[in-house]
Order: C-alpha cells, then structure tokens, then sequence
C-alpha cells in the first residue's frame, strides 16, 4: 500500500539528531495560514493530539498528524518529509539549528488512490 | 542604463541578441521612429536588450503584412497547415534549451538572485477542491476558478475552512448585497478590499477563529456581567 508519508535521508538523519537532543517527537502538519501550513516538530509531551487529528504515518519512529478538517484536501497527498536552510524563527525544533523540515507534495495517481481509498481511512486520534 | 553595468551571465549562454527589431513578413524590420527601449531583468533590472519602441505606423505595416497573407493563409489545405505547426513544433524542440533559459530569467531565477526567495506574480486557474485554492499560501499568487452562476459563485466563496475576509464587486446593488450577507466571513469587503477601519469589528467565521477583535463588542471578554436585583420597597420582602 502506498505510504502518506514519507522522509529523505537527509531528513531522516536531522530527526534522529533532534531525537537525540530532546526525546520523543511528534510531527504536526496543520493548514491554515502563517506558520500553520508549516511542518511543525514537537517534543512529544508538548503538543496534545486530538480525537479528529488524522496520522498520517510515522517516520524515524515519530508520528505525523494532519489536522482532520484539512485531511480531506490532503488525502490524495504523498507527502515527502525534506530540510531546508533557513527560516529559523518558528516553534519548531529543528529551527534552532537555522534548519527547517518541509513537506514536499505529489499527488497520488489513481491507482494509488483506489488502493488507498479500499484500505479505508487512516487511524484518527492519538 | 550606463553601458559599463555587468551583463547577466546568462545573457549570452541563451544567446540573446543586444537588439530586436518588429519580426513582420518573415523579416527584421526597425521600427518606423527608429526608437528603442530598455528590457531590464526582473532579476536584477540590468538590461538585456534594446526593444524596438513601435509607433502606429509599424503596426500599420505589421497589420498590411497580416492582411496581404490572408488569402493565401485562407487558401492553405489542413495538410499544409499541419506540416507548418509541425515545423513550429520542431523549432521549439530545437531551441528546447534557449527557451528554458530565457523562461527561468523570465521567472527572476538564475542570475545573482539564483538562491534568493523570490517567485514571478503567478496566477493559477484550478478548481476549488484543489489545495492551492484551500491553503493561504501566501505569495505573489491568485488562484482563479470558472463558474456558471451566482448561487454557485456563493457555493465556491463558502466552499472553506475558513472565514476571515472576502471581497464582492457587483454593480448591482442587490447581487452586492446578497452575496455579501451569504458569504461566510467575518469581514465582507464589497466593492472595496483590505481597508481596516480602528472600530469594525474583525474576526473570521469557521476555522478562522473565536469572537472578534478591535470593535468595542470585544471589551466585553474582559468584563464580568453582573445582575444586581434590589427592592426599592421600605418593607420586608417575604421572609426577609
């Protein structure tokens, strides 16, 4: 089945670095505006998940939740977890190392997106 | 523009000329007034070339050009003109590499602001269910869609997760005002956009938020409400 989400190495690499730094992680992708349609890291008492927030996947061992609402407009979304230079005035936790992860996105094609749809919803809540 | 001014780099790796002239009747032709302007980067504002400054008599000229071809144009067979778009189309193939390179100019990337954070004011057409028109991405961007009807116009401008702002343009009052009250935003800009008067109240519908803000309605969020029942009467009331 195909995966949501998914994460480069160089990413994969700066998560296990934060890991290190600060524990458990969790990864919100909320939408919105501003900093909210940002990929936003947490330490993962930090930030309380919601009945309607949607997982998405998890990645290095970290879970990814979407906001439930703004799951419908992203449910035929493979998102790709990558780093950019730059940006560091956020909450996130990787922005103190002048860092940011951002999602990178494609759409599913339809074969994807049947397979996907059978499967059924993705689990929602924490 | 002094001439002294650096060329972009790019400048001649896509080969473009110091000058252009008006392309009409498969020839270079100057223009009639012999004036040209500058065509700067939108990179960095350097000039890239002379553009010739056309004058109603060279758009006479192009127009007479157009209109001697017509018949022969008119009397051209599909074949014929399906060899000629395939010899455009093969053009195209051929300078795949040149236009790519003056398109990215032409989008501002490349040049000393090759790693800058600048995109060229873009507008998208889509449809409403597609994430570009969902999300405030923010940007020099605008997303347009196509619709049949008034009430589907409404359809569409409630078709979010939010509520904050919108505008209506109508010269017709009642289509104005109609659309106005069935937008669900907490700010309707009708025939007007992005004026903040100190005491309107702001605040959006929907997932943009709770309440309002700078109207004097929102003192009440930081004041208790209490109720004083009294009796004015001299007499003891019931048991008291």
């Amino acid at each position: 089945m195909p995966r949501r989400v998914i994460v480069t190495a160089e990413a994969a690499a700066l998560i296990r670095q934060v890991k290190q730094q600060h524990g458990p992680l969790i990864f919100h992708q909320s939408a919105g505006c501003c900093e909210g349609t940002a990929l936003m890291c947490f330490r993962g008492r930090d930030f309380r998940i919601g009945p309607h927030n949607v997982l998405l996947g998890v990645i290095e061992g970290c879970p990814l939740y979407v906001g439930g609402a703004a799951f419908n407009y992203w449910a035929h979304t493979e998102l790709t977890v990558d780093v950019v230079t730059g940006g560091s005035d956020s909450f996130s936790l990787e922005a103190a190392e002048g860092v940011r992860f951002i999602t990178r996105s494609r759409l599913f094609t339809d074969a994807e997106a049947a397979v996907l749809d059978a499967s059924g919803p993705p689990p929602r809540g924490p | 523009m002094p001439n002294d001014q650096p060329q972009l780099s790019l400048k001649t790796l896509t080969g473009l000329r110091a000058r252009y002239d008006n392309f009409i009747g498969g020839k270079w032709v100057p223009p009639a007034e012999g004036q040209y302007f500058d065509d700067p980067s939108p990179i960095n504002g350097i000039k890239l070339a002379d553009i010739a400054r056309s004058s109603a008599e060279d758009v006479e000229l192009a127009l007479d050009s157009a209109h001697g071809a017509r018949d022969a144009w008119g009397r051209t067979p599909p074949a014929e003109r399906a060899r000629l778009l395939n010899k455009i189309a093969d053009r195209i193939d051929e300078n795949l590499e040149l236009l790519a390179h003056t398109e990215t100019i032409d989008n501002g990337i490349g040049g000393e602001l090759e790693n800058g954070y600048y995109i060229k004011p873009t507008v998208f057409v889509g449809h409403n269910k597609m994430r570009i028109f969902q999300e405030e991405i923010f940007g020099p961007v605008l997303c347009v869609t196509r619709l049949k009807s008034l009430d589907e116009a409404i359809e569409i401008g409630n078709g979010t997760l939010y509520g904050l702002g919108a505008g209506v343009w109508s010269r017709n009052g009642t289509t104005a005002y109609r659309v106005s009250r069935e937008i669900k935003a907490g700010r309707v800009w009708t025939n007007c956009y992005h004026v903040y008067p100190a005491h309107a109240a702001f605040g959006g519908y929907k997932h943009s938020g709770f309440g309002r803000e700078t109207h004097k309605i929102m003192m009440d969020y930081y004041q208790q409400t209490k109720n004083q029942l009294m009796s004015y009467s001299p007499k003891a009331m019931g048991f008291f």
